[in-house]
């Protein structure tokens, strides 16, 4: 269910970033991106309470499929 | 191929009476899954007109941009003369794509775009300035839709906004999908020379724009050759004007004819609300109604089914993007439905390196024209604009205004 990703790791797949920066918009707490490549930087690792939706739409919206979510670590 | 053949030849006509929509074709096609149509030569090609399809497809890592291979398909000679040989990175694949593209990247991050929000208010506020002393009526095209993204264009890249009727003569030229394929070459040679003698004149200067940094930062240390950076130059030129002034014209337009949605925008207090009218009307109008032909270098896996390498490919953004199984009522405007995800900019690789400015500009238009224009209408019959059917970027010629 989309909002109990709670505890759920977030990595990034630095390869494939082309900067859109749409993951930045959709969950800040989490992603940035870097001033001279424009690649994703990753802020914090694991999904914490409330934020299973925003995390959750950064993956959708990456143009390139760069972010993922694995519930290993729960 | 197995694909189901239709006899339609692409691209589809939109329906005169709803311009605003894209073809009606889309919705027949839409249950068949992927289906053949034909290319203006007669040549196969497999459209696709599911969101979900659409989405594989353009972030597929088997799928090709590269309008010199073999079978790409393209939809008149005006196309093939203006696309074929112009090897700029919007028709390059990985790996030297991400190349080219990384170089202008690091421009137009979100953190970079967010601190040019003061400028493009300024730019926004002073066209209204201008348009409140034009007397109640003006063509809202050439007045408001087309200034804005040249002024900002303009001043990203470091060029003189007097040359902005040039480059406007030339862009139009160029994305005639129908014009003359001789008037079009010109038309890109004179862009080209126009960049060329501007690289010598930036050659070890000072400045903060793109032109000059690609010039001292990557040209100079021979990471582009001068050839290719010309032709970055003239994707960022092109893809920077006519999409967004499209985008400020139609969505205006589109919100006119949605009398409920404009009110709401000239009532509200809500900061949410603009960015989540802004991502319906991106989704809704889908102006990049061109930019979704592809090549399959390998086999490409789309749903249950399986596309042969060396077929051409049909993705349009406007069929996904009004895909009923995505948009539920997908037709109707919706400002508060969360239209993010929509395919407006693409999607893979490829997606539009603009578009955060893109949304910046959208976002300070809406929220600052309804509130100074709340009473804004169309000054002529709506069935008589002039509308772009064969424009690379759909819009409309002129739009007379009043308020
Ligand atoms: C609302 C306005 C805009 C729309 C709807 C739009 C749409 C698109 C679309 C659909 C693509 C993908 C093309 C493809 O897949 O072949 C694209 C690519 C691109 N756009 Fe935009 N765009 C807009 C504004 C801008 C702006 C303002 C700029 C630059 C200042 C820009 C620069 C680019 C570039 C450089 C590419 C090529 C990216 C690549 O191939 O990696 N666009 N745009
Ligand atoms: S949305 Fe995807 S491609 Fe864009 S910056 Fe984030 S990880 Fe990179």
């Amino acid at each position: 269910m989309a909002s109990t990703i709670n505890g759920e790791r977030i990595s990034v797949l630095e390869d494939k970033c082309i900067g859109a920066g749409n993951c930045v918009d959709a969950a800040e707490k989490y992603f940035d991106q870097d001033d001279d490549t424009a690649k994703v930087v990753l802020l914090r690792d694991v999904v914490e309470p409330g934020d299973g939706d925003s995390v959750r739409r950064a993956v959708n919206v990456c143009p390139v499929a760069a972010i993922l979510l694995n519930s290993s670590g729960a | 191929m197995s694909f189901p053949t239709s006899d339609d030849v692409w691209p589809f006509a939109r329906d005169s009476a709803q311009p605003l929509l894209p073809p009606p074709r889309f919705a027949e096609l839409r249950d068949e899954g992927l289906v053949e149509v034909k290319m203006y030569d007669g040549a196969p090609a497999v459209l696709a007109t599911k969101y979900a399809d659409i989405r594989d497809i353009l972030m597929s890592d088997a799928v090709s941009s590269d309008g010199t291979l073999p079978n790409f398909p393209y939809v008149s000679d005006a196309t093939r003369a203006n696309r074929g040989e112009r090897r700029t990175f919007d028709r390059l694949d990985p790996p030297i794509h991400d190349e080219h593209r990384a170089m202008l990247a690091s421009n137009f991050t979100q953190k970079r775009i967010r601190e040019l929000r003061p400028f493009v208010e300024e730019v926004v506020s002073n066209l209204l300035d201008e348009m409140e002393k034009a007397n109640g009526s003006a063509d809202f095209v050439t007045m408001f839709a087309q200034p804005i993204p040249a002024q900002i264009i303009c001043r990203l890249l470091g060029l003189p906004l007097t040359d902005a009727p040039f480059f406007f003569d030339r862009i139009h030229i160029w994305t005639n999908d129908q014009g003359n394929p001789d008037d079009i070459v010109k038309a890109t040679a004179e862009l080209l020379e126009y960049f060329d003698q501007l690289i010598d004149e930036r050659i070890g200067a000072e400045g903060s724009d793109i032109i000059t940094g690609l010039v001292n930062k990557q040209l100079v240390p021979g990471h582009i050759s001068r050839p290719q950076l010309l032709l970055t130059f003239h994707l960022l030129l092109i893809a920077g004007f006519d999409t967004t002034t499209n985008m400020i014209g139609l969505g205006t337009l589109l919100l006119l004819r949605n009398p409920d949605a404009w009110r709401e925008l000239v009532e509200t207090e809500d900061p949410e609300l603009v960015p989540s009218a802004v991502e319906e009307l991106l989704r809704f109008l889908s102006v990049a109604h061109s930019t979704h032909i592809r090549l399959a270098r390998g086999p490409i896996p789309v749903g249950h089914q399986l596309i042969p390498a060396g077929a051409g490919i049909l993705a349009p953004q406007g069929a996904g993007n009004h895909d009923p199984a995505q948009f539920p009522d997908p037709d109707t405007l919706d400002i508060h439905r969360d239209a993010r995800g929509h395919l407006a900019f693409g999607a893979g690789v490829h997606q539009c390196l603009g578009q955060q400015l893109a949304r910046l500009e959208l976002n300070v238009v809406f929220s600052l024209l309804p509130k100074r224009f709340p009473d804004l209408q169309l000054d002529v019959p709506f069935d008589e604009l002039p509308f772009r059917p064969n424009s690379m970027v759909y819009g409309v010629e002129s739009m007379p205004v009043r308020w």
